[in-house]
């Protein structure tokens, strides 16, 4: 952080002290392939930072290296503070969830939550009664004599996040922890780790390919392609500001066109051409952009119009296909130029039937509108 | 096609699905009923008979144990079993943990360099260890130029040497079964419990151990039941005094005739198999055998397992962990204990120096034939003296050996032939359509491994001296396939499982039946671990010696009978040139195997 940023945000600071995690400019690389190009990361106290990206995006090498369980080849990690770079992980004061789980198979339910609190040889008493707070806290306190086979996959999965709170590690980690359930367990684990995150005022690192679970989850979100950072930033942020075509495309849906900037319109805005398109469209500038662009629409943004409103962005359109999904409808549209894009509406029982074929204006605010760099290879 | 007109279809196919499954498995449980079940128990009734075969007795038993002879006999049996295995296992459990926790190209080098002595011939190894043992053998020489010892010390010949070459002969199927167990340990299980705050230490012996365990105990229930029913090893390497049972079963057949009380002794060898074989099952299950690791399946060690019993084991564990742990610390200045520098795994380093030790000891006396066999004087002293191909010419220029080694390659051939011909269906069947009674069909089919190869070979003698098919080839490819089974069975079971059955439906959906689907769709597909179950039922046949020592008569000699014969007179540098040509056969019949096991996997992901 610059000291101008730094100084402009004290009042945060103060409130929120040192950071507890900071990576400073690690990486890694195995033989001939980089996994994690120079990378610098800080999280602070009770913050839920989510690494998302494809997978070999490297989110797993940056957990791994936090953890002590992969050593990185250049760079710093502070945890509260204190080198940890290549501290062993057992004197890291971390805890990890696992994407299996990793309970124990040969102790009991008990075992495996006491066993953190006996590496650290607390007296008997307080093990009994640290593990009956946290079954309680994660509403599982009948299953303590129980083998971890015996349980199903979301309460194992309760059971590894009881295991790595009891003992209060500065920072969790989760690597991918509800990537083997099914979808409706998914969505109920989420909210209860968001909720337990809230109670216990814990710091979490956390690693999925899920966007949709980013977006639930997250306070901040750290995107992340190629081994590098692609943008860092609030769920919000990313998903109304991204900055390249990747972060446009790997969160939620888009509707993204090639284009060029025609020149200036106004103090806020700029003139944008599309190929095969006789009229201008506007949208709000953006520093550090280029002549040649991409225009970024999301499919809730756009409208189906008769007549194109005053001041709003429209195309004429041809509907190619409309697709009912439940709560939303999809209509997809050639749009000139040859490019296809997608709408999306709210379904409602009136709502209106397009004839497949039929020309019809499709139109969108200017604000809605989002410029990309156009140069793919820049975005890689 | 609802579900309504499906449902009586499937309701139909079941049974006829399991019947077909049994069918798959019949011939191998025939073959194995008429000349293995049958014979072994023809031979265990003749002990309940009298010396004559004439009448109901007991005396046989009286005998055995009420003659001190054979009481100290069945002392230093067990005894010598016992030590094999102890020192096995604790041998083997390094090997097997750095191979179990090494990333692949590594997993594969140590593999094969366990593997090798896996296949290599008890003979030839018990041979290497007369030259290395001997008073002017390897070790004396060593010895004396180090100045530890003024005069040859007696090596050879004594309970130490039989421990040694057995516990060299046996330790690569301890490891093979320990690796198999570890490799099931999941990985993260040691990475969650250092992010819990767990020491290396005490991650090892709370962890890792307890898991290990059924494989440690799997690992040595193998040697200890192999070691019992032992003689190669004995035979060439004991003394007079340390004579064993299986020693004592042939000497009752070969040369006092006397076939009840053979089939006494062969009892008593096959009851201890047994209840060692039982007590394990109780304690953990026979799955762990096929490498499950504890507490992912097999017996329930639930409540009922003695509380107090576990709650000691966990203390001692406990203890051991934070000892480990001090003695890391020392090690600590070594490894780097500052944070922002990276520290040198210091301990792996001690491992595995520790196992390239072992894979010396376990794979040296294996090659050691090799410049032997050179040599151009006429004993086998080391080290050879001079070059010369002499040897070789002896060998090529006799008769008897050539003969005895075509011989082998014809035998070899049709036992992996015969062998894969009803072997390959029973794992079929097995993994295809049984849903009860899999593991008992399965125990029957590996059941040569346990029985004791002596107790099998009397029996086989018993029954062809009746049918008059000692000495015939028929008689010892019938009997080399009983042993070469098992290694089928479980071959083409390791192959089907990774099969991914859905291209046998597809290749139904798009038209084919179950013969030309199994034609060009699975078995094409198979190959490459079909061809390795062949070249392991060919070895198994090409090596083994205690079947063609009672089967094979005069001219009929297989290579290592010839060998074996040879040895009995004098250990000379031919059996040198014999030896490296069946440690050269066998190689390459192996790398041939993990060769094709590498294309395929490489070619199936």
């Amino acid at each position: 952080m610059s000291t101008a940023v730094a100084t402009a945000a004290t009042a945060a600071t103060a409130t929120r002290g040192a950071p507890k995690l900071a990576v400073d400019r690690v990486s890694k690389r195995y033989g001939s392939v980089t996994a994690l190009h120079e990378t610098s990361l800080q999280l602070h106290q009770g913050e839920f930072l989510t690494l998302l990206g494809p997978s070999g995006s490297g989110k797993t090498t940056l957990l791994m290296m936090v953890a002590g369980l992969v050593e990185p080849d250049s760079g710093t990690i502070l945890i509260d503070g204190r080198e940890a770079t290549y501290a062993p992980p057992f004197k890291r004061d971390i805890g990890m969830v696992f994407q299996n789980y990793a309970l124990f198979p040969h102790l009991s339910i008990f075992e495996n939550i006491a066993f953190p609190l006996r590496m650290r040889r607390r007296p008997e008493a307080l093990v009994k009664s640290e593990v009956a707070r946290v079954l309680e806290l994660v509403q599982l306190p009948h299953v303590a004599d129980r083998l971890p086979r015996q349980l199903s996959g979301g309460q194992q999965q309760r059971i590894a996040l009881a295991r790595c709170i009891v003992y209060r590690p500065s920072i969790i980690l989760m690597d991918e922890p509800l990537g083997a359930l099914d979808k409706k367990l998914r969505d109920q684990l989420q909210i209860e780790i968001k909720h337990l995150h809230r109670q216990i005022g814990s710091t979490i690192l956390y690693v999925t390919h899920d966007q949709q679970e980013t977006l639930t989850m997250s306070d901040r979100v750290c995107l992340m392609n190629h081994g590098r950072v692609e943008q860092l930033g609030t769920p919000h942020d990313l998903y109304f500001r991204p900055q390249t075509v990747f972060a446009a495309d790997f969160l939620g849906d888009s509707n993204i066109l090639p284009a060029s900037v025609a020149g200036a319109d106004g103090e806020a805005m700029l003139a944008i051409r599309l190929p095969g398109f006789e009229g201008a469209l506007r949208a709000p500038r953006r520093p550090g952009i280029g002549n040649s662009v991409r225009v970024m629409i999301r499919p809730e943004s756009l409208r189906l119009a008769q007549q194109p409103e005053p001041g709003w962005n429209a195309l004429p359109a041809v509907v190619t296909e409309m697709i009912f999904a439940g709560g939303v409808t999809r209509y997809i549209m050639k749009v000139p130029g040859g490019q296809q894009m997608v709408l999306a509406d709210l379904t409602m029982e009136t709502s209106m039937s397009v004839e497949l074929g039929r020309e019809v204006t499709v139109q969108w605010r200017p604000e809605s509108t989002i410029l990309l760099p156009g140069d793919e290879g820049s975005a890689a | 096609m609802t579900d309504i007109v499906a449902a009586p279809a499937v309701a139909l196919r079941r049974p006829r699905l399991r019947l077909a499954a049994w069918m798959l498995i019949l011939p191998a449980a025939a073959f194995l009923l008429v000349l293995m079940v049958y014979p072994v128990g023809a031979l265990l009734a003749l002990s309940g008979m009298s010396r004559d075969g004439l009448h109901l007795s007991l005396e046989n038993y009286v005998r055995l144990f009420a003659t001190p002879v054979y009481l100290r006999v069945l002392g230093i049996t067990f005894k010598c079993a016992l030590w094999t295995t102890i020192l096995s296992v604790l041998l083997s459990y390094p090997v097997a943990y750095l191979i179990a926790t090494s990333a692949d190209r590594t997993k594969a080098r140590l593999t094969f360099w366990v593997l090798l002595p896996f296949w290599t011939s008890f003979l030839v190894r018990a041979f290497a260890w007369i030259v290395l043992l001997g008073r002017n053998g390897v070790i004396n020489q060593l010895l004396q130029a180090l100045g530890i010892t003024d005069a040859p010390a007696t090596l050879l010949y004594t309970f130490s040497a039989v421990m040694v070459g057995m516990m060299h002969a046996l330790m690569p199927l301890c490891i093979v079964t320990m690796t198999s167990v570890m490799e099931n340990i999941d990985g993260n299980l040691a990475r969650a419990a250092l992010t819990l705050g767990a020491r290396p230490g005490s991650t090892f012996w709370r962890i890792y151990f307890p898991l290990s365990m059924p494989g440690v105990a799997a690992g040595g229930l193998l040697v200890f039941i192999t070691s019992l029913g032992f003689f190669i090893t004995p035979a060439l390497l004991g003394g007079p005094r340390d004579i064993m049972l299986t020693q004592v079963i042939i000497q009752q057949v070969q040369e006092l005739l006397n076939w009840p009380f053979a089939g006494a002794l062969s009892m008593l060898l096959l009851v201890s198999v047994f209840v060692i074989f039982a007590v394990y099952d109780r304690v953990f299950g026979v799955s762990t055998l096929a490498g499950a690791p504890a507490g992912t399946g097999g017996r329930e060690a639930g409540p009922r397992r003695g509380r107090l019993l576990s709650r000691a084991g966990e203390a001692v564990l406990a203890v051991l962990g934070r000892v480990t742990d001090a003695a890391g610390s020392l090690l600590a200045p070594l490894a780097g204990t500052a944070a922002n520098r990276r520290r040198r795994p210091v301990g792996r380093w001690l491992l595995a120096a520790c196992v390239v030790l072992i894979l010396v000891f376990l794979g040296l006396p294996a090659f050691l034939m090799l410049p032997m066999s050179f040599t151009s004087v006429g004993v086998l002293d080391w080290p050879p003296k001079g070059f010369s191909l002499e040897w070789y010419r002896t060998f090529w220029g006799s008769t008897t050996w050539l003969a005895a080694t075509t011989r082998s390659f014809e035998v070899g051939f049709l036992t992996a032939g015969l062998a894969m011909l009803i072997g390959t269906p029973a794992a079929f069947g097995i993994m295809r359509g049984l849903r009860r009674g899999s593991g008992i069909v399965l125990g029957f089919l590996l059941s040569p491994l346990i029985v004791p190869r002596i107790v099998i070979s009397i029996a086989l003698f018993y029954l062809y001296a009746r049918l008059e098919l000692v000495g015939t080839t028929l008689g010892l490819v019938l009997g080399h396939t009983i042993l070469a089974i098992p290694y089928v069975v479980v071959t083409v079971m390791a192959v089907l499982k990774t099969y991914d059955q859905r291209y046998d439906h597809a290749a139904w959906s798009l038209g084919a039946n179950r013969l030309k689907c199994l034609w060009h769709v699975t078995l094409p597909l198979l190959r490459a671990g079909l061809i390795a179950a062949f070249l392991f039922a060919f070895i198994t046949s090409f090596d083994e010696l205690t079947i063609a020592l009672f089967v094979t008569g005069g001219l009929s000699a297989t290579l290592p009978k010839q060998m074996w014969d040879s040895a009995v007179l004098q250990v000379n540098p031919t059996l040198a040139a014999a030896s490296t040509l069946l440690l050269v056969i066998i190689t390459c019949a192996i790398l041939l195997a993990s060769w094709l096991g590498r294309r395929d996997r490489a070619l199936h992901g």
